[in-house]
């Protein structure tokens, strides 16, 4: 049986799992209270099923596997000759898409997918349950479901448009450095999977010697009141209408470096056109750009679709993020006015900065965002509001649903 | 258009020195705090961010508290998906697609199908009895937006031609008359009246340069809207009501420079105050009574919206086994309850539509979504 995507990072696979919290690289703050817990099942090491024993269908039990060993946060794995060889079969059967005609047909051709140690990545989309036919109904879509106004999330048309562009070769590079990060990212979706929303683990899915706490953490193991990471001053509205993706990561790396690149740097290295950006570049840049991706932080980012994830779940993942991980989310939402009441207008998909919650016991949950939208540049009939916010956690839930992508970036 | 233009440059330049924008330096990493009425202090002893007391200090000290009294309205489902742009009146009904591109009306007369025209999408629908007002705005906002009045009872369509509409902005309907944003001399950004049955219309008053206005409400009461300033980090909003002389004169109770929505009413106005600019969409509401100031409690910002006798603004759940509510008040003065979802906790609910005296009203939550209207007398 080929080897399972093994850590990169410090540690080794037999190593033992007492690999507590408090030994791990700055900031984390898992050790506190009922977070113990869960830091018990982060320690414990996801040894991930073979590649080989995926079903197409994913989250398939996998066979006896070399184990590997996981952090609090996963590490980036190594490709393995079996996720090799089906990021290969996957960039194969990429066509030129000037012989494709219909935006059905086009749509099909660029929601292609693969499945990585019983995971599912398709592309431009992330992890997904959903099957390529539905994938690829999202980016078919006849019509936007918003208004004109843009804000620079990169939407279906815009997605197929900026495919279409991209000669036979420029676009299987392109399409092979995305699947070969998400191949190495996969131990993160299955942790993901397992922690928040208690898909058990492969049968020969080995912990090591500790047992996994089982099952997802309690809400309770967060504090309930007001947290948050990143510095309040270390954001700015969008400079230009299609530049929230590059605003957006200008406060994630901002918050990482400790120093601004302006948001002009970030849009070159996000390959932002005045379509905006994808959410896929925003998690290859965080990758790439800052240490909110090691293991001291998230891990790997990926792009995970929520689509099957109830509210709770979601808020979970995002205390998780915020408050383990201490890494800012890439909130993914899609900017109408019946999530953002305080919009003048409705607006395209849209990116902002989780980077807090309120768990609010007397209350319901928030979440704490920085908004790179301000509509007062835009448009002057209305004012300017402060782009730190907290709201009602649940309007962000149901506004992330509603993109047609319906995934963030974590 | 050239005040936009104008008054868009100014807010950039203003806003170009933003690195102190929206401080709230937290420590770094995770930092967790509580609650204060000032909200930023213990985020950040040098935010710039001017926050307000907690909502029980706003207000006159002759404040009373409304009850809230439970009088649900009849709701009856559209027959339409939740997300659905519909606008329900007594008699007709405007949907409008999801590209937003088509309307189309259907009334005891007939229907009509009004397409919003070439690198347009339909932006505002106004419907009452007798009138439907129907803009598109340029995609790219750019061009002046395209209003279409018609008169119900004939079928009739005509252009606002004059004075021409601002690309975009805020629109409101009452007793025949219509109001929106034009461009003035210089560029300035105005209020036009316009009186639908014989289409006069005027320019009116004129945002000072470096200013503007928003969130109209309009009902046989009067009507109201929101001024603002280019201020930073948080602009200074001022609620109106307009006066005989077509002027925005401030509502005198409301707390200056945190106001949002604001609708005329018979015995003065009802209006929101936003208590922390970091939490945007959570405003307290208030309202003038023969007794003074009235209190009327948490609702979301932008929600406020005039129908028949009363003014509705929507209120989330304030616990977890509250659901979301359509509060309403009327002049008697009294505020009731006239819509709760059945989820309870995470619910929320859209931006009410009114017509005539028919509200749409939809519902979200994760016990079930839905799309209703009622009508209010």
């Amino acid at each position: 049986m080929p080897p399972l995507p093994s850590r990169t990072q410090p540690g080794t696979p037999s190593e033992p799992t007492s690999d507590a919290p408090a030994e791990r690289g700055r900031g984390r703050r898992t050790a506190a209270g009922a977070a113990a817990a869960l830091a018990l099942t982060l320690a414990v090491a996801p040894f991930l099923p073979s590649d080989d024993d995926s079903g197409p269908d994913g989250l398939a039990p996998a066979g006896d596997a070399p184990p590997i060993a996981a952090s609090a946060a996963p590490g980036l794995g190594e490709l393995t000759p079996a996720m090799q060889r089906e990021i290969d079969r996957v960039v194969a059967a990429g066509r030129d898409l000037g012989a494709v005609d219909g935006r059905s047909a086009v749509a099909r051709e660029l929601a292609r997918c693969a499945t990585f140690a019983g995971q599912r990545y398709c592309l431009g989309v992330g992890w997904t349950t959903q099957d390529e036919a539905q994938v690829a109904a999202r980016l078919a879509a006849p019509a936007p479901r918003t208004g004109q106004e843009r804000t620079g999330d990169l939407g279906p048309a815009a997605i197929l448009a900026r495919a279409a562009r991209m000669s036979p070769r420029e676009r299987a590079a392109t399409e092979r450095a995305e699947l070969t990060m998400a191949a190495r990212s996969v131990a993160k979706v299955w942790q993901i999977r397992h922690e928040i929303q208690g898909v058990p683990l492969p049968e020969k899915f080995r912990v090591g010697s500790r047992a996994v706490v089982s099952g997802r953490p309690a809400a309770t193991a967060y504090p309930t009141d007001k947290y948050q990471i990143l510095n309040g001053r270390r954001t700015l509205a969008q400079n230009e209408y299609y530049w929230c993706g590059p605003a957006a990561m200008q406060a994630i790396a901002w918050g990482s470096q400790g120093k601004r690149m302006n948001q002009a740097f970030w849009a070159r290295r996000l390959r932002t056109s005045t379509a905006g950006t994808a959410i896929t570049d925003m998690v290859r840049v965080v990758n790439r750009h800052t240490d909110y991706d090691d293991e001291a932080h998230a891990g790997p980012y990926v792009a995970l679709d929520v689509a099957d994830f109830s509210f709770d779940e979601w808020y979970l993942l995002m205390m998780r993020h915020v408050h383990d991980y201490q890494a800012p989310v890439v909130l993914h939402p899609v900017l109408l006015k019946r999530y953002f009441p305080y919009l003048d207008d409705d607006a395209s998909g849209h990116f902002q900065v989780g980077r807090g919650f309120d768990q609010n016991p007397d209350g319901n949950p928030r979440l704490g965002y920085f908004e790179p939208w301000d509509q007062s540049r835009f448009d002057p009939s209305e004012p300017h509001i402060p782009r730190v916010q907290w709201r009602n956690a649940y309007r962000s839930y149901r506004a992330n649903q509603d993109h047609f992508q319906h995934n963030v970036g974590v | 258009m050239a005040v936009r233009t104008a008054l868009a440059a100014a807010l950039l330049l203003a806003a170009t020195g933003c690195t102190a924008d929206d401080t709230d330096p937290a420590s770094s990493p995770g930092e967790r705090t509580t609650e204060t009425p000032s909200e930023t202090a213990p985020e950040s002893p040098a935010s710039t961010e001017p926050e307000t007391p907690e909502p029980s200090s706003t207000g006159s000290p002759t404040d009373t508290t409304a009850g809230d009294r439970v009088a649900l309205l009849d709701w009856q489902d559209t027959g339409e998906p939740v997300d659905a742009r519909v606008t329900v009146g007594d008699e007709w009904r405007v949907a409008v697609d999801r590209s937003r591109t088509t309307a189309e009306l259907t009334g005891p007369t007939g229907g009509l199908a009004l397409p919003a025209g070439p690198r347009r999408r339909f932006s505002e629908v106004l419907l009452d009895d007798e009138w439907a007002v129907l803009v598109a705005q340029d995609r790219a906002e750019s061009r002046p937006s395209v209003a279409r009045v018609v008169e119900l009872a004939t079928g009739d369509v005509r252009r606002v031609v004059t004075p021409e509409p601002a690309s975009g902005g805020s629109w409101a309907m009452a007793d025949g008359s219509l109001w929106y944003p034009t461009t003035g001399d210089g560029g300035a950004y105005c209020l036009a009246t316009l009186a639908l049955a014989d289409s006069n219309g005027e320019d009116g008053w004129c945002a000072e340069p470096r200013t503007g206005w928003s969130g109209l409400t309009a009902s046989s009461a009067g009507v109201g809207m929101m001024t603002f300033d280019d201020r930073r980090p948080v602009a200074c909003r001022t609620v109106n009501l307009v006066d005989g002389s077509g002027l925005p004169q401030p509502v005198a109770e409301a707390e200056p420079c945190t106001g949002w929505d604001v609708a005329a009413t018979e015995t003065g106005a009802i209006w929101s105050v936003v208590p922390r600019a970091r939490r945007q969409e959570e405003a307290t509401f208030h309202a003038t009574s023969e007794d003074g100031v009235v209190d009327l409690g948490a609702g979301t910002t932008g929600s406020l919206v005039p129908c028949g006798d009363s003014v509705f603004f929507v209120r989330d759940p304030q616990d977890r086994d509250d659901p979301a509510r359509l509060m309403r008040w009327t002049a008697g003065p009294e505020l009731e309850i006239a819509y709760e979802s059945r989820s309870r906790g995470n619910a929320f609910l859209g931006e009410p539509v009114c017509s005539g005296d028919v509200l749409t009203l939809s519902s979200y939550g994760q016990d079930g979504d839905e799309q209703v209207w009622a009508r209010v007398d």
